[in-house]
């Protein structure tokens, strides 16, 4: 991956650093080895006056596709969505080697363009009241998971604190210094009961990985992580039809196939990374992934439960809340991290790692993308 | 959308109403003349669908009627505050999700003029009012009854 903040540079060169450390992380792996490419980005048309991505994407990491080569968007979910379909092109024997690149380049000139742009993602019934920021929806869930489950603004709090302290030690994360709670519940409101640092900032950035059929991995490391299972869902685009505030049902039923496709169980989850864009979305999605009982998002993370030592790490990268959240280029870089994490790689590694999560949300709280790795094909 | 003296219509997050750029002018039409919202019913299932459509997403019929919602509802959900603003829009910011009178329920997103931040809340009684919009357009929006 590229490094994730406010970025010096083009869409075009975020992609270039991305690709680099894709190669320099694996010598032997050369672009004419590579036979397909997807590139996942959803805002490039305004960001970067830029379509038919995944050729331009190609042309610079010196990829000449012959099995695959195409533009994957879905929103926040993008490059997990492009990660699925790649694993589905080489399952299919379509495809034997695909590099995913994910990115966006958000931080522009005009600092308007940005907020505006991203409305783009609303049905135009909603999109016309002007919602300005999706802190709107997720205050709006944060309420009703508070109402509904006393959920508390300390416990959204303790989401930040140790996804800032994780974050703290990754060198690509947009912010890498910890805070404290109280830093956390006296930072300004955005949307109550959101405030600055329970939100993803605003973050330019790539990530680029290589799928690859198994006896083709293994001519290049003696690590290979294994994609395991894979889920995806959704509900609704208008958050008028989404059918409880609260409960990100996709996720449940995305989950729910992921895991059983793998032949594993919620609880056998060792590190997850899952889509913190705000703190109560890590709260909420604990539940829906099965990590804690529905409405126990909160004492959860409360009770160290999804930190070091606790029933599964979560973002132990520093999630969305320290990495940042370019939404392309999320989603690959969550599996990045994963593989880090099975490798026994990590810069912040959970001992013994053998299966991991990563996790998506995109658009209006409106699908959900899960990828389950392990260590070993079969377990 | 307007940039010094250009509309851009790819940059308008105001939906075109015309007759001629969408085939759901009715809606507009209905909002901007009578004040009452309305949506598309199935004539074949009975299926009401919010936004409207031209296809029923139940059943696939094409055959679809216009009814009128109700003017009046409940906040089901809101959220508000000063911080988030977007180019044109103004200050404070309240959206909501109203729940509309009558059957069948139909729920809605808005924003929710008349009322600060810290005063909205869940249960509130609200009623739909009209707001004209650039380029002789209108948008829906609700405030406290």
């Amino acid at each position: 991956m590229s490094k994730w903040g406010p970025e010096k540079g083009t869409q075009k060169e975020l992609i270039q650093e991305a690709v680099k450390a894709t190669y320099d992380d694996c010598p032997a792996l050369k672009p004419a080895h590579i036979d397909g490419l997807l590139c996942a980005s959803s805002h490039s048309e305004r960001t970067a006056f830029m379509t038919h991505l995944a050729p331009m994407a190609a042309e610079l990491a010196g990829i000449k596709p012959t099995s695959l080569i195409a533009r994957v968007e879905l929103l926040c979910g993008s490059s997990a969505a492009a990660v699925h379909l790649a694993y589905a092109h080489i399952a299919a024997g379509l495809s034997e080697m695909v590099m995913v690149v994910g990115v966006e380049k958000l931080y522009l000139p005009n600092k308007w363009e940005m907020p505006w742009s991203i409305q783009m993602s609303l049905d135009p019934f909603e999109l016309m009241h002007g919602m300005g920021s999706p802190a709107v929806m997720f205050a709006m869930a944060a309420r009703e998971h508070m109402k509904k489950y006393g959920t508390t603004e300390e416990q959204m709090a303790l989401v930040a604190v140790k996804n800032r302290r994780n974050g703290a030690g990754n060198p690509k994360a947009h912010f890498q210094k910890a805070v404290t709670a109280g830093e956390v519940l006296a930072a300004r409101p955005i949307v109550k009961p959101l405030k600055l640092l329970d939100c993803t900032p605003v973050t330019d950035g790539a990530a680029a990985i290589v799928l690859a059929a198994e006896e083709r991995a293994k001519e290049y490391t003696e690590k290979p992580v294994y994609i395991l299972g894979i889920g995806q869902a959704s509900t609704h685009q208008a958050l008028a039809n989404m059918p409880d505030l609260a409960c990100f049902d996709h996720l449940r039923t995305a989950s729910d196939k992921a895991y059983r496709m793998a032949g594993i169980e919620a609880g056998d989850i060792d590190v997850a990374e899952t889509h913190d864009c705000f703190t109560i979305s890590e709260i909420i999605e604990c539940e829906d992934l099965g990590f804690c009982p529905k409405g126990e998002g909160g004492p959860f993370v409360a009770a160290g439960q999804s930190d070091f030592g606790g029933k599964v790490v979560v973002n132990p990268s520093g999630g969305l809340i320290s990495c940042g959240h370019p939404f392309g280029a999320t989603g690959a870089r969550q599996v990045m991290d994963i593989t880090l994490q099975l490798r026994g790689e990590s810069y912040n590694q959970v001992p013994h790692a053998r299966l991991g999560l990563a996790q998506n949300i995109s658009g209006p709280m409106s699908a959900s993308t899960v990828t389950v790795l392990g260590r070993e094909r079969v377990l | 959308m307007i940039v010094g003296d250009e509309y851009i219509s790819t940059l308008d997050i105001i939906p075109q109403q015309e007759e001629g750029l969408t085939r759901i002018h009715q809606f507009f039409s209905t909002l901007k003349n009578e004040g009452v919202l309305t949506t598309s019913k199935c004539a074949a299932c009975g299926h009401v669908s919010w936004p409207p459509r031209i296809m029923c997403p139940a059943c696939t019929s094409g055959d679809l009627v216009w009814v009128r919602l109700a003017s009046e509802g409940v906040v089901k959900a809101v959220a508000g505050g000063e911080a988030v603003v977007l180019r044109g829009y103004g200050l404070p910011h309240v959206h909501a999700l109203i729940q509309l009178d009558g059957e069948p329920p139909v729920r809605v997103f808005s924003r929710l003029n008349g009322v600060a931040p810290d005063d909205a809340r869940e249960g509130m009684r609200v009623r739909l009012t009209v707001v004209p919009a650039s380029r002789d357009r209108v948008v829906f929006a609700f405030e406290p009854v």
